[in-house]
């Protein structure tokens, strides 16, 4: 598999979740802007994008995912990280970033938040 | 290597006192003391039960620092150790540290590390080149048994500093990047040269985020990572039109103590 492919699953009609591969940096950062941009044409209020298998986050990465969280709450909706590993989760508060976010523990819980009952 | 005497610096007391755990830290005490550190702290704050071993190896270093004339700090947030040293009455012989860093910058004894001869490497400013240059580097860092943590710190420093060099380099990405690390018992410090236009990413101020938004309007945060991971960043452009960059980054104690939780430090 490669690892620099972004998935994507619609967990209700309003929740799309988002599996960034391995790595999230210059090779596959502009897949996801495309995403998240088309993403609220295609009716989805929430983004959780799931980094349970994120190894590595560039400052492409990070901007990328900072920029749409604005739009998304002017929305009503929310963009929503989970399974944020620690070495991730120490870059976002080293960049001052990570008390803007909202980051939860787990799928299950990114869903609850955004409202998808199980 | 100057002379000078340095400030402060923090040693991990063991949590599990195993055969060479005594050994390996009154080495680390004693490296400290030959550095001229002007203080030593002792971080109890992973020793949730102090046993007599424990006792008697504070003890030693408190006799070692005090011969020396090295000020020692001890620093635990559990009132259980200072409770056990009151009973004892030693706590009076202890200088309490109430500085509380989940993340002490320290020196790491050098026998914990596994090669201290550098290394280096040049590849070319485009991303295929940069990506397997980057590969060969956190291969290093990992046969050296540098922590997982500050590998991914070294990780991200490298990619945005070669990335960097990329994207100024456009116009001709055959441009050749060379890179080296050197290692000592404090951190390691990384130096990148380049032929590329003058940049310097020591003269923007992080806290103005007007330079920060994209032509995308997207965010940038390169330069911030580099100025917040980065404990030392500079930046020299050369007479002959080569850029220096020069990023150390400085051992975290908990990350060492992490990697091997019954290591001395």
């Amino acid at each position: 598999m490669d690892k620099t492919v972004i998935s994507q699953r619609p967990l209700s009609a309003d929740t799309l979740l988002l599996d960034p591969g391995e790595v999230l940096d210059n090779s596959n950062v502009q897949d996801l802007v495309k995403i998240l941009s088309s993403a609220k044409g295609e009716g989805y209020k929430n983004i959780i994008i799931d980094m349970a298998h994120l190894e590595f986050i560039s400052s492409a990465g990070v901007g990328a995912i900072f920029s749409r969280v604005e739009p998304v709450r002017k929305e009503g909706g929310d963009l929503v990280l989970c399974n944020v590993s620690g070495n991730v989760l120490y870059v976002l508060g080293e960049l001052d970033v990570a008390d803007y976010l909202t980051i939860k523990t787990s799928e299950e819980e990114a869903a609850a938040f955004c409202g998808v009952s199980a | 290597m100057t002379a000078d005497r340095i400030e402060h610096c923090t040693v991990l007391v063991p949590v599990e006192l195993t055969e060479d755990a005594p050994d390996t830290f009154r080495a680390a005490v004693d490296s400290l003391i030959a550095k001229r550190s002007e203080a030593i702290t002792l971080d109890c704050n992973r020793v949730d039960h102090l046993t007599s071993s424990h006792v008697k190896l504070l003890w030693s270093a408190r006799i070692r620092c005090a011969e020396e004339g090295v000020a020692l700090r001890l620093k635990s947030n559990s009132e259980y150790v200072w409770k056990v040293l009151k009973i004892l009455d030693l706590d009076e012989f202890f200088i309490r540290d109430e500085d509380v860093d989940a993340d002490p910058i320290g020196v790491v004894p050098a026998e914990l590390i596994g090669a201290l001869d550098g290394y280096e490497d040049t590849f070319e400013a485009e991303a295929e080149s940069i990506g397997t240059a980057l590969e060969r580097f956190l291969t290093y860092l990992k046969s050296i048994s540098v922590p997982v943590g500050t590998q991914y710190v070294l990780r991200t420093l490298f990619y945005e500093v070669a990335t960097n060099i990329r994207l100024h380099a456009a116009a001709n990405p055959a441009e050749q990047i060379k890179f080296s690390a050197m290692l000592d018992s404090s951190g390691i410090v990384l130096t990148f040269v380049d032929n590329g236009p003058h940049f310097d990413p020591t003269e923007f101020d992080i806290s103005d985020f007007s330079y920060q938004e994209g032509s995308d309007g997207r965010r940038s945060f390169g330069i911030t990572i580099l100025q917040k991971l980065a404990d030392r960043l500079d930046y020299e452009r050369l007479d002959d039109s080569k850029n220096v960059l020069i990023l150390e980054r400085k051992w975290r104690m908990s990350q060492w103590i992490k990697q091997s939780s019954h290591s001395a430090l």
